[in-house]
């Protein structure tokens, strides 16, 4: 038997498109943005108060 | 603690159990019990996301570690970002597609059964005993600081656990997280206030950072490669990378947070805030831990942060150990002077720019900063022939020592609630994940399969009870334990590799087929655990010598490797046109 319990439908099950930005790519782009600037960040602050 | 202090923790803590049962009372279907109705917004997904990782450990253990350790630390969550990325890209839409309540669903439409069946027995294994250490670790630190027995508090956290996910499930797991995460993070943030304003009069805040840094505790990032070093910026981008991606999208206990979201994309927002936040917040609680240790450069702190464990060497029937305690408290007062001295000469070099002196001040402060642990070190030695059994890892106890000794009335309370409410936010969603998977994955799938719903929702509570109470169990004999607690933490290094390799296979290489992976995870598995034993005594040769987040990769790793080596050897796979089948009967 192959999975008889699949669950009930969630509200929608479509590739929904993402608030703000025009893409989902738009998002990534900022969460490596980000991590790239606080990464730098820490560097400067690791560099300049050792 | 004071009366005030009572109220405010018990009075928190209450409200929150209290809120969670009121605010999803009534009669539930599976789908209300398990995935909430699907009705969670992103922030309450984030929320219920970060409130799920972060433990009652990571407030209680992270200061301390930056205390001692500096904030190196944080590098281990650089991975998390992109791991939220590859899941939000990969792993959401699939588990939406085909609709599952456990991530464990899809290893059946893809492999077969057995698979499923295996990944979600080792969930439940690694999962259900790591809930019990969820509940112990904070409560043997508690405990020690109240002066409660161990058994009371592992009894509250659980019972007040019990209380709101027998209940309400998801939602109710959803809803007390966003008043726990509001409790953490406020008492997290007045904490870290007051520890910077009552740095020395004289002393602003960069002349903290610059005693921080010259003592090496501002150690952010280290971009210098070395395998063994668990802790640099290429480990937490690569191997801790692959352990995010096994926690976040194979662990039941946070894919039950995103799939409760309304839609795809508020479960992808949900994980992008995650992604967001992650980093900073560590950045935070850590920074926190190495303000206190600018704090305890100027007021001077306990010679061992372990309270009770230091008394029992001062009421030590031993008098040579008591007069040796004593002498050594004076010579660590002495240091501590010394130091503070130099350090305060060393501000001043560092305000006139004069760098030859700030160098020659930096050297004789890390110098004096050894001694002081080398003091230590005779403590903690004092303390294991006093009782062989003590913990000499006494950084769990830093930061609420500066909380009980130097926070106000009300504060402390509340600071005690942060750490009950991790502890608590993190139990909840553990038991309702262990509840779930028994129920669909074993119960349903495999023992009684034509009930109505009522039954499964029946069931998923009686799960959540039976799986609460062996936590409690686990947590109060634990101490008994202490291998086999080190044996819960290994495991969920070792396993995580393999299980994350058995989801890249089911979603990325759809030539390797059911009876290919199945053995070939095992096969990694047997690997991963062989390779860790040889780690363990010291016979492993030298390019093998890894730190233990790198396992992550290798059993990924091994278990594609192996399932490719081994697919001629058996039929093709026919389950992997399921996921195409699926996709043309619901078309987007």
């Amino acid at each position: 038997m192959k999975s008889n319990e699949t669950a009930p439908k969630n509200n929608d099950t479509e590739q929904s498109g993402p608030p703000l930005f025009a893409t989902w790519q738009s998002w990534y782009a900022l969460l490596v943005l980000v991590l790239s600037v606080l990464v730098a960040l820490f560097y400067v602050l690791t560099r300049y108060y050792s | 603690m004071s009366p005030i202090d009572w109220i405010v923790l018990l009075g928190t803590l209450a409200f929150i159990a209290a809120y969670g049962v009121w605010k999803t009372r009534g009669s539930q279907n599976l789908e209300g019990y398990l995935r909430g109705n699907n009705d969670a917004k992103w922030w309450g997904i984030g929320i219920s996301i970060m409130a799920t990782q972060a433990s009652a450990i990571t407030f209680l253990s992270t200061p301390g570690q930056a205390y001692f350790d500096g904030m190196r630390f944080v590098q281990f969550y650089f991975g998390l970002p992109i791991a939220m990325i590859i899941l939000s890209v990969t792993f959401i839409p699939i588990y939406y597609k085909l609709k599952v309540f456990t991530a464990y669903e899809f290893l059946e439409q893809r492999f077969d059964l057995k698979t499923r069946s295996l990944a979600s027995i080792l969930f439940l294994v690694q999962r259900g005993l790591a809930v019990g250490i969820t509940i112990y670790a904070p409560s043997i630190i508690l405990s020690t600081l109240l002066g409660w027995p161990l058994g009371l508090t592992n009894l509250l956290i659980g019972a007040l656990v019990i209380v709101y996910t027998v209940s309400g499930g998801t939602k109710a797991v959803t809803q007390t997280q966003k008043q726990q995460m509001a409790v953490m993070m406020g008492g997290m943030v007045i904490a870290g206030i007051l520890v910077i304003a009552w740095l020395p009069e004289k002393m602003g805040f960069g002349d903290a950072l610059h005693v921080a840094g010259k003592m090496g505790k501002l150690n952010v990032v280290n971009f210098e490669f070395d395998l063994n070093d668990r802790y640099n910026f290429w480990s937490g981008i690569t191997a801790a990378l692959f352990l995010f991606m096994s926690y976040f999208g194979t662990d039941q206990s946070q894919v039950q947070r995103y799939l409760s979201g309304r839609s795809i994309a508020e479960s992808r927002l949900g994980l992008i805030m995650n992604g967001l936040l992650k980093v900073p917040m560590q950045f935070v609680i850590l920074f926190i831990g190495v303000m206190v240790f600018v704090f305890f450069q100027f007021n001077q702190p306990p010679v061992f942060f372990n309270k009770t464990a230091l008394e029992k060497v001062e009421q030590s029937a031993n008098e040579e150990d008591k007069e040796e305690l004593e002498r050594l408290k004076r010579q660590y007062t002495h240091v501590f002077e010394e130091k503070k001295y130099h350090l305060e000469e060393l501000i001043k070099a560092t305000r006139t720019e004069d760098q030859s002196e700030v160098d020659r001040l930096r050297t004789e402060v890390n110098t004096l900063q050894e001694r002081s642990e080398e003091v230590r070190e005779e403590v903690k030695g004092l303390v294991l022939k006093t009782d062989p059994n003590a913990e000499d890892n006494d950084k769990d106890y830093v930061f609420m020592t500066f909380v009980m000794n130097y926070l106000p009335t009300g504060l402390v309370g509340l600071l005690f609630a942060v750490i009950f409410s991790a502890a608590m936010s993190s139990t909840a969603s553990e038991l309702n994940a262990l509840a779930t998977t028994t129920t669909i994955d074993l119960y349903r799938r495999s023992i009684r399969k034509n009930e109505n719903e009522q039954h499964y929702v029946s069931s998923s509570r009686w799960f959540t009870f039976l799986w609460g109470i062996l936590a409690i169990l686990f947590a109060t004999y634990a101490s008994l334990f202490e291998n086999l607690i080190q044996a819960v933490n290994y495991l969920g290094s070792l396993f995580y590799g393999t299980i994350l390799g058995i989801f890249i296979v089911a979603f990325y290489i759809k030539r390797i087929g059911a009876n290919a992976v199945f053995f070939g995870a095992i096969l990694a598995e047997l690997l991963v655990i062989g390779l860790d034993q040889a780690n363990g005594a010291g016979i492993a040769p030298e390019w093998l010598q890894v730190g233990y987040l790198w396992y992550n990769v290798i059993g990924c790793g091994l278990v594609v490797f192996f399932g490719l080596l081994l697919q001629p050897f058996f039929d093709k796979p026919q389950q992997a046109t399921i996921l195409e089948k699926n996709e043309k009967s619901h078309p987007d």
